[in-house]
């Protein structure tokens, strides 16, 4: 070993770990900040099990999906190539938060192949989609419903959507944290 | 008075003089040192500027293509150039110019969270013209996009009239993109003739439509 070495190992050593050491810390830190922000991490719910999840149970209690092209799909004034996905969640807020309101959500519908997210689609806003939801259900999240209530949501997908979905359900607070319900 | 003590001195130790260097090894430091300028000229002269690696990523195509970038597809089916044109909602758009009018199909790829056409410029030389907002809902402008399923439309443009006469106008560009900073996207661009396209009077614009032909 020179006499540099001898001299100067130490204080190279420690810029040798020190330097990766900060820039880790330093990458990790600013990156899980970041995906606190959004839905990362996902919690896979069977079909038919209910979850706890951001204060409320959540429960799908049906599915159907509308061709297109079928008398409903036209009835519905679906536009061309477009299938129609109604799921129903029946949603039992369990806390309130400061303000006494139960929790409010996001729902999105995922188009999966296998575990891989291939296409997400919004809870519909087309334009001109004829769809009656029953007096019963709720078209989404309401922070001043406290009793058990069913939340059905709709998406209007291209017919070459395939059969492996699953709604994508998130409450901001729990964040990155989601439900992701197979269908 | 005490006797004087005899001083002690310890003996200068010192470490043994470092070998002196040959002329080789001084030609070799010299050489090593060409080497890492060399490297690092040739390193900063073709990195990416910043400019650069934040550029948007341009997916071109022509009239009537299909184009697809990374969350957005779009079909520029063709352009027209009017002096009033008017909507299916009613509207008409009086102007001191022209109005360069897009029919646009536009989808989502992979997430319509959020997606719509923020970025829907017309490039003329080197000015850029953004969609009007004027028509509201007469143009595909304020709609959101969804996944795979695709809304065409209109996109109206009001320019000088002067603009159509100059000789850029023979090489105009359409440029859609989901987001209005168009950095580190996909951006679909189709170059147009306006040169080419006779100024009508006036032209009625149709509903924007949902749905996949």
């Amino acid at each position: 070993m020179s006499l540099w070495w001898r001299r100067n190992g130490i204080p190279v050593a420690a810029i040798a770990i020190l330097l990766p050491a900060t820039i880790f810390i330093t990458f990790s830190n600013e990156i899980g900040a970041y995906n606190k922000a959004f839905a990362t991490e996902p919690v896979l719910v069977e079909t038919g099990d209910t979850v706890d999840y951001g204060g409320a149970d959540w429960l799908v209690i049906n599915t159907e999906r509308i061709l297109a092209g079928s008398p409903e799909a036209i009835e519905s004034e679906l536009p061309a190539g477009a299938d129609l996905i109604v799921v129903t969640t029946l949603v039992t807020p369990g806390e309130v938060d400061s303000d006494g309101q139960s929790p409010s959500c996001a729902v999105h519908l995922d188009e999966l192949d296998g575990d891989t997210v291939l296409r997400t689609f919004s809870d519909s806003q087309l334009d001109g989609i004829e769809h009656d939801r029953p007096p019963t259900a709720l078209g989404s999240c309401t922070k001043e419903e406290l009793d058990p209530y069913r939340l059905e949501s709709i998406f209007v997908v291209p017919a070459d959507a395939n059969d492996t979905l699953a709604l994508r359900l998130e409450v901001y607070n729990e964040l990155p944290r989601f439900l992701q319900i197979r269908l | 008075m005490s006797p004087v003590q005899p001083v002690v001195t310890s003996p200068i130790t010192s470490s043994p003089p470092a070998p002196r260097k040959s002329f080789w090894q001084y030609l070799l430091s010299g050489m090593l040192l060409a080497v890492i300028l060399g490297v690092t000229w040739v390193v900063s002269h073709t990195s990416p500027t910043e400019e650069q690696w934040q550029a948007a990523m341009p997916v071109t195509g022509e009239l009537g293509e299909v184009l697809t970038g990374r969350n957005i597809e779009a079909t520029v089916h063709g352009v027209q150039v009017a002096e009033e044109v008017v909507a299916y909602t009613g509207w008409a758009g009086p102007t001191n110019g022209v109005w360069v009018v897009v029919d646009v199909s536009a989808a989502a790829v992979v997430d319509d969270n959020g997606a719509a056409l923020r970025a829907a410029e017309l490039q003329v030389g080197d000015v850029i013209y953004t969609a009007s907002d004027r028509p509201d809902f007469g143009s595909i402008l304020p709609h959101g996009l969804s996944t795979g399923i695709h809304l065409r439309g209109p996109l109206m443009f009001e320019v000088p009239r002067e603009l159509i006469d100059s000789d850029a106008a023979a090489s105009a560009t359409v440029r859609l993109g989901l987001d209005s900073d168009t950095r580190l996207d996909s951006v679909i661009e189709v170059p147009v003739d306006l040169a080419g396209i006779e100024v009508a009077a006036s032209i009625e614009t149709d509903e924007p439509v949902w749905g996949n032909e």
